[in-house]
């Protein structure tokens, strides 16, 4: 099964003949560019990244390292979503505006460079979920190979694994603006409060966790089997994190979860919009 | 406690939480409704009582409350 949907990626790339990815340095996009490269050669392959207030520096830097061990062509180009009120005022279709942003520059880089095809890294499990930034992405024309081959995020972990790609079993990581409710506005401001509290979690050795940003109050989610670790650590992470601008931190007791900023929406049946 | 002075005093939700952790054996704990649309049951709570508000927290959150969560500065560890 694995083998098949494999085979039904590489079919993909094939017919594209040249592409250009939309790489973040996450799971997803690591592995389609890797294997675009493998499939195609490197000449036709240009893997892109978009530099913005909302992506993680610690993001980008797996990002130049996968592209520098596989040979990957690689180009970082500044984007500016805050600069679109739209995207700003942080509505439930926020990705959507992100994301036209993205694609639209990439679409001007491929032409550029004569490659064929934009691809992004969505698969299959993230029909599940509420993105309309996949709806961006129809409308400038992006393909989707794995959700194409109907990889799932699991089986992409699996075949990262026997690629010995180091992006195997690194947790999910969304854009910063992911962590603040819809509704809060997105500022350059509350995006580095979130990356730097963030920073103070992974510094004392937690693994999966969010910082999510409601105004005054940072709430974490941290992986459930960490939340005895961050309850030992209870007034040394409060004081770390009020340093950074909140008034208050507190642990969210049920742990991290995917996509909990969305439990609002499905609550309010209001994610019906893929 | 800051977050929670203000509307919380006349939100109803508070002293129901309140009352549903007392009734459960949780003495003492104080509860305030925080973020920026008042959405988090920020519960002030000794460490020693947090396992069981991980239990309570369906409860807690079906008074009105999208996310419960502990006050970590009135954590006592």
């Amino acid at each position: 099964m694995l083998e098949e949907k494999y085979a039904r990626l590489v079919q993909i790339l094939r017919e594209c003949g040249s592409v250009c990815v939309g790489y973040s340095g996450g799971v997803d996009s690591v592995f389609l560019a890797k294997v675009a490269v493998d499939v195609l050669g490197p000449a036709n392959v240009l893997a892109v990244t978009g530099l913005s207030d909302s992506f993680p520096a610690v993001q980008r830097e797996m990002a130049l390292e996968c592209v520098r061990r596989f040979g990957i062509p690689h180009l970082e180009l500044r984007t500016d979503e805050l600069a679109d009120p739209n995207y700003a005022a942080n509505p439930a279709n926020r990705c959507y505006f992100c994301k036209t942003e993205l694609w639209s520059k990439l679409k001007v880089v491929a032409a550029e460079r004569g490659l064929a095809v934009v691809l992004d890294g969505s698969n299959a499990d993230d029909g599940h979920d509420y993105r309309p930034g996949m709806q961006a992405a129809r409308e400038h024309g992006v393909r989707s190979p794995l959700f194409e081959a109907g990889l799932t995020k699991a089986e992409i972990r699996e075949l990262s694994r026997r690629m010995g790609l180091p992006t195997w079993d690194q947790p999910s990581a969304p854009c910063l603006a992911s962590r603040l409710p819809y509704g809060l506005a997105v500022t350059r401001e509350r995006l580095r409060q979130v990356e730097t509290a963030e920073a103070v979690l992974r510094e004392r050795g937690f693994r999966e966790f969010r910082v999510r940003h409601h105004g005054e109050v940072a709430r974490l989610e941290i992986a459930r089997a960490e939340l005895p670790r961050a309850v030992e650590q209870a007034a040394e992470l409060a004081a770390r994190i009020r340093e950074i601008g909140f008034r208050r931190v507190l642990l969210d007791v049920e742990g991290y979860r995917r996509g909990a900023l969305n439990e609002g929406l499905r609550l309010a049946g209001a994610g019906g919009a893929r | 406690m800051a977050g929670g002075a203000g509307p919380a005093a006349s939100d109803p939700r508070i002293a129901q939480a309140e009352r549903l952790l007392r009734e459960h054996g949780i003495e003492g704990a104080r509860v305030s409704a925080a973020g920026h649309q008042s959405e988090i049951a920020a519960v002030e709570v000794s460490a020693a009582h947090i396992a069981r508000l991980v239990e309570l927290a369906p409860e807690i959150k079906a008074l009105g409350f999208r996310y419960v969560a502990v006050d970590l500065a009135s954590v006592d560890v």
